[in-house]
């Protein structure tokens, strides 16, 4: 082969806002002819386990089979409006969340907060099953980012936490105008340090490339000239203050446009640029539908987002009743995040434990997701980085400790799935083999193969004939356990 | 892994068994014209060499990594993070080692570790993200590839496996981490990733299920087979990583420091025989990224300085007690380096050219390349100036340290770079003649034991191994400094199971190799 030829078959052109990773995350673009518009149930996309499942796992962490059985209930449309209820705010995790900071600060009590903070949200994940809300907050958590090593205290952390949850789908704009005024925002990109003749970029530059426009959108002397506008915030007490001697009040061109900017230009400037509305509307895609986007969509989206003025709720409502995200295709997959995984086995399983929360944050961050802790400023970057040598295998022990009642290492865990309540919801759980398919079809978003049911079958029959299965049988709840291990074990069940 | 498994693989990788019998009695290059013997000697040599990749995630600050002392500039734009010159340790008349390097001075003054200075790409970007992305890929600024540089570079090696099936020993292996753009390649990624190989082991031995059926032609489709090939990888390394693990050991203390222990499962995972030629480690969480406080003798940085000394120093000297130093070789990278003045928060934002350091007894050491960091000379941000491009080391890595051709590091690199003098190169394997060292074994075909016996010229450092057809090691017969004259040494071979092995004897830097059959 010519080495032109060679390079132009290797090399792809600069894409606006896709990084290499991006392009490895999803096997392919794929086509899907089904657009934004609302979808309606036929034969061939039926209203049934499938796609309410589909809908409930990705707009929650999984669900309940009573949720499920509540969906299917219902038109697709009534549970997305459903989904999208304003709820209040839950109480907070403790008085201390008012508390002035400490100075100096109390580093093992803000350590057990922090925790504290962490298990309050997980709960508020397992808990939160008809809503959007709790999926929604972790998506913020995971595009604004701060995490506990940099802000250390926890305060900060229920502040900005709260934010996303008062915000969650309320306006982009309003909502990213509030994280240039965040405490957490301030000391963790050191935003708080900015001042006029002493510029700190850290923030400004993470604004444009990672919370609003994508890398190839701006040019570093954006970076210098938003550096400049957002001078001037400082953390005081558990809030932030204007202090105008630290403003840098001088002209800037910033993205084409000269003034004396401030914080609230440098937002709405950014806000009228065309980059940014795809730029959000890519996110919700590869969050809500598939790793690689749509283009199409996502311009349609972008589209939305503009005509609504970045109010968020009546973007989701269109994306989640589509006839695109009810394409069969998109069913299973997506990756499971350590969240979908771990919040999703207490729902799935009907695990309310008391101890549940703490093991479910310490679980996910085993599989690298610590709640309130990512890795870098751009969040976890998810799909298929979540599976690894290490990570599959440790999901497969976590899921099977759990449905044995045994910790990983051997000991006893007090959380355990009661195996005969969890297949007394299923009318069929005297039929054995349409049981086995039931119990599958609700764990699992991907079908799985005759010869694969008949496999799982055997799990659970261990040699008895079908017909001498029912709930009653002797040690029917060890052969319960069975047939669940052998379903959290397959490669399917890490997809959602 | 099952021994029909393993024939399949060969089979398909293009040895042809039906030829092989015949090897056993012939030296190697007798069949030299053969291309399976080609390729089987390729393997074979290749598996021999290993690399380290230690990446320092954030973006490193070379200007306080090494420091100009004499450079007035330098001290202007560095009020508060400065280090002074006498606090410095010596390296040449202008620049100076941070105190907290005293490991990498060390390997340094040995002849153990090279300097390249400056090192960048041409319009280099700022992002940590896309910095990285760049690095890993081994692209151009505005290109933007899938595949990392390693990832393409092990495509080469496997051109002859079928899509789907993986070697039969892990290529690459990442401790701790999540999975790296630098071990994608086109046939998705490569090679496995743990924290711990014995918890690996046990996580993986107590089960999985997969099969191999079709898969539907949709996005899930692909995924689930995604989920499978990692489940299969793990499946099928998990044995080699643990029999590596209780075969290898480890000689010196490391100290008790993130990147000190991740190299100290490397070097025991090396010398207890895993054919992984790649292993991927770093300082994670953007620790570099040292916006804020940085600090100067001390501090963030002086800490994260000495962690990174202190364990690839003791990494070395591990290698060096364990006999394996010779084959092991690496270089750290950092996405960016940090601006020539410091910020108000006595802290450095993103910048461009950095220095980074290749290590290990092989590498042409105690060498700087390039010149001091030019303080009057900046781009228009107030960076460093690019004296290298990365892909220069990269392409000494390919060509030397591996000993790839030059099409193969073309193909890797996607052009032609020129590559720095920084390793020894790869030792040929035809090098000595077949009457030179009377290399041979009796008898062969053997089924319970064979005399390997050899004679040298002068005294060497020597090492006689056994191998299988991937380059495994199977059995560590000798090593150490021989004296002239006749050698014979007894090797059992009445567990290993029949077929063809390789035993390679390496006498100073140059290495023959024969064939070997254990029949029953």
């Amino acid at each position: 082969m010519q080495r032109r030829e060679f390079l132009s078959a290797l090399v792809e052109p600069v894409r606006q806002g896709i990084g290499a990773l991006e392009r490895v995350l999803a096997g392919r673009p794929i086509r899907v002819s089904a657009g934004l518009e609302p979808y309606v149930p036929s034969a061939e996309v039926p209203w049934d386990e499938r796609s309410a499942g589909h809908l409930l796992r990705r707009a929650g962490f999984q669900c309940t089979k009573a949720e499920l059985d509540w969906a299917l209930a219902r038109s697709p449309q009534e549970v997305v409006e459903a989904l999208l209820e304003e709820l209040p705010l839950p109480e907070p995790p403790g008085q201390w969340v008012s508390e002035e900071p400490r100075r100096p600060p109390d580093a093992t009590l803000d350590a057990q907060r922090m925790a504290e903070l962490q298990r309050w949200w997980f709960r508020l994940m397992m808990q939160t099953g008809r809503s959007l809300r709790e999926k929604m907050v972790f998506f913020w958590h995971n595009h604004f980012t701060t995490d506990r090593e940099k802000v250390r205290t926890p305060q900060y952390h229920y502040i900005q936490h709260t934010t996303f949850r008062r915000m969650v789908w309320g306006n982009i704009r309003a909502l990213t105008r509030a994280m240039v005024l965040d405490p957490a925002m301030l000391i963790y990109l050191d935003n708080n340090e900015n001042m006029v003749g002493a510029p700190n970029e850290n923030f400004a530059r993470e604004l444009l490339e990672l919370f609003t426009l994508g890398v190839g959108n701006y040019t570093e002397w954006d970076v210098v000239a938003a550096t400049r506008a957002l001078t001037g915030w400082r953390v005081v007490g558990l809030r932030s203050v204007f202090v105008p001697q630290r403003f840098d009040d001088g002209v800037k061109t910033f993205l084409g446009q000269t003034g004396r900017w401030g914080t609230d230009d440098v937002i709405r400037i950014i806000f009228e640029q065309p980059a940014c509305a795809r730029f959000f509307a890519r996110k919700l895609y590869r969050f809500f539908v598939y790793a690689v986007p749509d283009e199409r969509i996502v311009e349609q989206l972008a589209q939305l987002l503009v005509a609504h003025d970045f109010e968020l709720k009546p973007v989701l409502r269109i994306l989640l009743s589509s006839a695109h995200f009810f394409d069969p295709q998109f069913y299973g997959a997506q990756i499971k995040s350590p969240l979908d995984f771990m919040v999703g086995l207490f729902r799935q399983f009907g695990i309310d434990h008391p101890e549940a929360p703490g093991y479910g944050v310490r679980a996910a961050a085993a599989l690298e997701l610590e709640v309130l802790n990512p890795p870098t400023v751009e969040g976890w970057k998810g799909h298929r980085l979540w599976i690894t040598s290490m990570t599959l295998p440790l999901r497969q022990r976590i899921a099977e400790a759990l449905i044995e009642g045994q910790s990983v290492n051997g000991g006893t865990l007090p959380l355990r799935v009661d195996v005969l309540q969890f297949a007394r919801q299923f009318v069929s759980h005297n039929q054995a083999r349409q049981f086995v398919r039931d119990v599958a079809r609700f764990l699992l978003a991907f079908p799985l193969s005759a010869e694969q049911e008949e496999g799982l079958l055997q799990e659970l029959l261990q040699g008895a004939a079908e017909y001498e299965w029912s709930l009653d049988a002797p040690n029917a709840d060890a052969r319960l356990r069975l047939l669940l291990k052998a379903i959290v074990r397959l490669p399917e069940y890490q997809l959602t | 892994m099952e021994r029909r498994d393993f024939l399949k693989q060969s089979l398909r990788a293009g040895l042809l068994l039906s030829a092989l019998p015949a090897l056993g009695r012939f030296p190697v290059q007798a069949l030299a014209a053969s291309p399976a013997v080609e390729r089987l000697r390729r393997l074979v040599s290749q598996g021999d060499r290993i690399f380290v990749l230690i990446q320092l995630q954030g973006g490193n600050d070379g200007l306080n990594t090494l420091v100009p002392v004499e450079n007035p500039l330098y001290y202007r734009a560095r009020p508060t993070l400065a280090i002074p010159k006498a606090q410095t340790l010596p390296l040449t008349d202008t620049l100076g080692w941070h105190p907290a390097l005293e490991g990498f001075r060390e390997l340094y003054d040995r002849g153990e570790l090279a300097i390249v200075q400056g090192v960048t790409y041409p319009n280099p970007d700022r992002s940590h993200f896309r910095g990285t992305d760049i690095w890993v890929t081994a692209t151009d600024a505005n290109v933007f590839l899938g595949t990392g540089w390693m990832g393409r570079y092990f495509d080469t090696l496997l051109e002859e496996l079928p899509p789907g099936e993986i070697p039969p020993e892990p290529l690459a292996v990442r401790i701790g981490g999540a999975s790296s753009l630098i071990l994608q390649s086109e046939r998705g990624p490569i090679g496995i990733s743990f924290t711990n190989p014995r918890e690996f082991y046990r996580l993986v031995s107590q089960g999985s299920s997969f099969d191999n059926s079709s898969v539907p032609d949709t996005p899930a489709g692909e995924e689930l087979l995604f989920v499978r090939s990692v489940a299969q990888a793990a499946q099928r390394y998990a044995q080699n990583v643990r029999q590596a693990a209780e075969r290898g050991t480890n000689r010196v203390a490391y100290p008790e420091t993130d990147l000190g222990q991740k190299l100290r499962i490397v070097a025991q995972l090396i010398s207890g025989g895993l054919g992984a030629k790649l292993y991927v480690v770093g300082i994670e969480r953007n620790a570099f990224d040292t916006h804020a406080y940085q600090g100067g003798i001390t501090g963030v940085h002086a800490s994260l300085l000495r962690e990174l000394g202190d364990a690839v120093k003791a990494f070395v000297d591990d290698l060096k007690a364990l006999g394996v130093a010779d084959r092991v070789a690496g270089m750290t990278f950092s996405e960016f380096g940090r601006r020539v003045q410091e910020n108000v928060t006595a802290g450095t934002d993103h910048g461009t050219a950095a220095p980074l350091f290749v290590f290990g007894t092989q590498v042409l050491g105690g060498r700087l390349h390039g010149h001091d960091p030019d303080l009057a000379n900046l781009d228009d941000r107030g960076d460093l100036l690019m004296q290298y491009d990365y892909r220069q080391v990269y392409a000494a890595a390919l060509l030397q340290w591996f000993g790839a051709p030059q099409t193969t590091a073309q193909r890797v690199l996607l052009r032609e770079f020129s590559p720095l003098p920084l390793f020894q190169p790869a030792s040929s394997v035809e090098e000595w003649q077949s009457t030179e060292l009377a290399l041979e074994a009796f008898p062969n075909p053997a089924s319970h034991q064979v005399i390997i016996s050899f004679r040298l010229p002068e005294s060497a450092a020597v090492e006689l191994l056994v191998l299988d057809l991937a380059g495994r090691v199977v059995r560590h017969v000798l090593s150490g400094d021989y004296a002239p004259g006749p050698y014979r040494v007894q090797v059992r071979v009445s567990d290993l199971a029949p077929g063809v092995y390789l035993y390679r004897l390496r006498v100073g830097r140059r290495t023959a190799i024969r064939a070997l059959q254990v029949v029953r």
